[in-house]
């Protein structure tokens, strides 16, 4: 889901930076190294949505290179999967295993034991798509599907998500055309 | 790597979200979309390149946003979400015990992100666990206002 929060990060000005611009230098360095991380508790920073200006905090000089640490609070726009949440979501890639979708820059894998009971043993493979056993779903690369978080991972730099389409009203929303399909 | 399992803190179903997220505001995609829509054009004037977190952020919001309208300007859509968010927020339902229910802000987003003009309140109640704490009724009068609300933004 999406959420503002205040934040905090420290920013390490150098000396040639110090001088009229040093605000707005600082908040172009702080959306250079803050934007698009994927942070582990708040999820990815989509946007600094702002800095204000008097919680800008500057420590000392430092002896041997001259810069300064600055300790700034912005309000960041983050995306974040919470358990038990339900997103719609696009999917990618299928396998034999299951699929992934994305919700944004945030990748969902759904297993095929997450699946309901006619769709898990529909993997075909030269569709590269998850066939139900009456035809009538097909989940496959570009599709729109509401799914349920169970669980997340955060490693490298990315977060991954574990989810379910297996609870009622999940499942294929559209096949990415602009026609509207069949819910669960 | 964090842990798989954090389900003993965060659960949306019972609104349990942990610590640290006490104090945040949740977003629906169509309020996430307008705050980008706004600074795609600011970066755009100044000629500053878009993050891939952001276009695939803006791209999905684009796409499952059931709030919006090409056609209408965006002061009028801004008004419309925040009318809706406010009706939602202020929603207040006595119980018979006397004790006052109000929906949470993750409530409020998740409602308006999910629901369409055809949602019955049993789906709703089934994408939406912490909703059952209301009365039918009261789910009813919350849909109706997300109902009103899609269909003046969409005509």
């Amino acid at each position: 889901m999406f959420y503002v929060k205040h934040l905090e990060h420290e920013i390490v000005l150098e000396p040639i930076h110090f001088g009229p611009k040093l605000k707005s230098t600082l908040v172009r360095l702080l959306k250079e190294e803050v934007e698009g991380l994927a942070l582990a508790t708040y999820g990815y920073v989509v946007q600094v949505i702002d800095v204000p200006e008097t919680d800008i905090k500057f420590g000392v000089i430092e002896y041997d290179t001259g810069d300064v640490v600055c300790t700034v609070k912005y309000v960041a726009l983050l995306l974040r999967p919470f358990i038990n949440e339900v997103l719609d979501a696009t999917v990618s890639q299928c396998n034999q295993l299951g699929f992934f979708a994305f919700v944004g820059p945030l990748r969902i894998f759904v297993s095929k034991h997450s699946m309901p009971e006619d769709l898990l043993n529909g993997f075909d493979g030269e569709k590269d798509a998850w066939i139900s056993d009456d035809k009538e779903i097909v989940i496959t690369a570009g599709c729109g599907v509401r799914l349920k978080i169970k669980g997340r991972t955060v490693e490298q730099g990315n977060i991954t998500a574990i989810g379910t389409i297996k609870d009622n009203y999940l499942g294929l929303i559209d096949d990415g055309s602009g026609d509207v399909g069949d819910d669960f | 790597m964090e842990a798989l399992n954090t389900s003993n803190v965060e659960d949306a179903a019972e609104l349990k979200f942990g610590e640290e997220f006490k104090d945040i505001d949740i977003l629906s995609n169509a309020q996430v979309a307008v705050i980008l829509q706004f600074s795609a054009r600011s970066a755009v004037n100044r000629d500053e390149e878009l993050h891939d977190v952001y276009r695939k952020t803006q791209k999905y919001v684009d796409r499952y946003n059931t709030l919006t309208n090409q056609e209408k300007n965006n002061q009028e859509l801004v008004k419309e979400l925040d009318n809706l968010q406010d009706a939602l927020t202020t929603f207040r339902k006595e119980t018979d015990a006397g004790e006052e229910l109000e929906l949470h802000g993750y409530e409020v987003a998740a409602l308006m992100n999910l629901v369409a003009t055809d949602t019955a309140v049993e789906e709703a109640t089934s994408l939406i666990p912490s909703l059952s704490r209301f009365p039918e009724a009261a789910i009813d009068e919350i849909l109706d206002l997300i109902r009103t609300t899609m269909i003046r933004i969409v005509s």
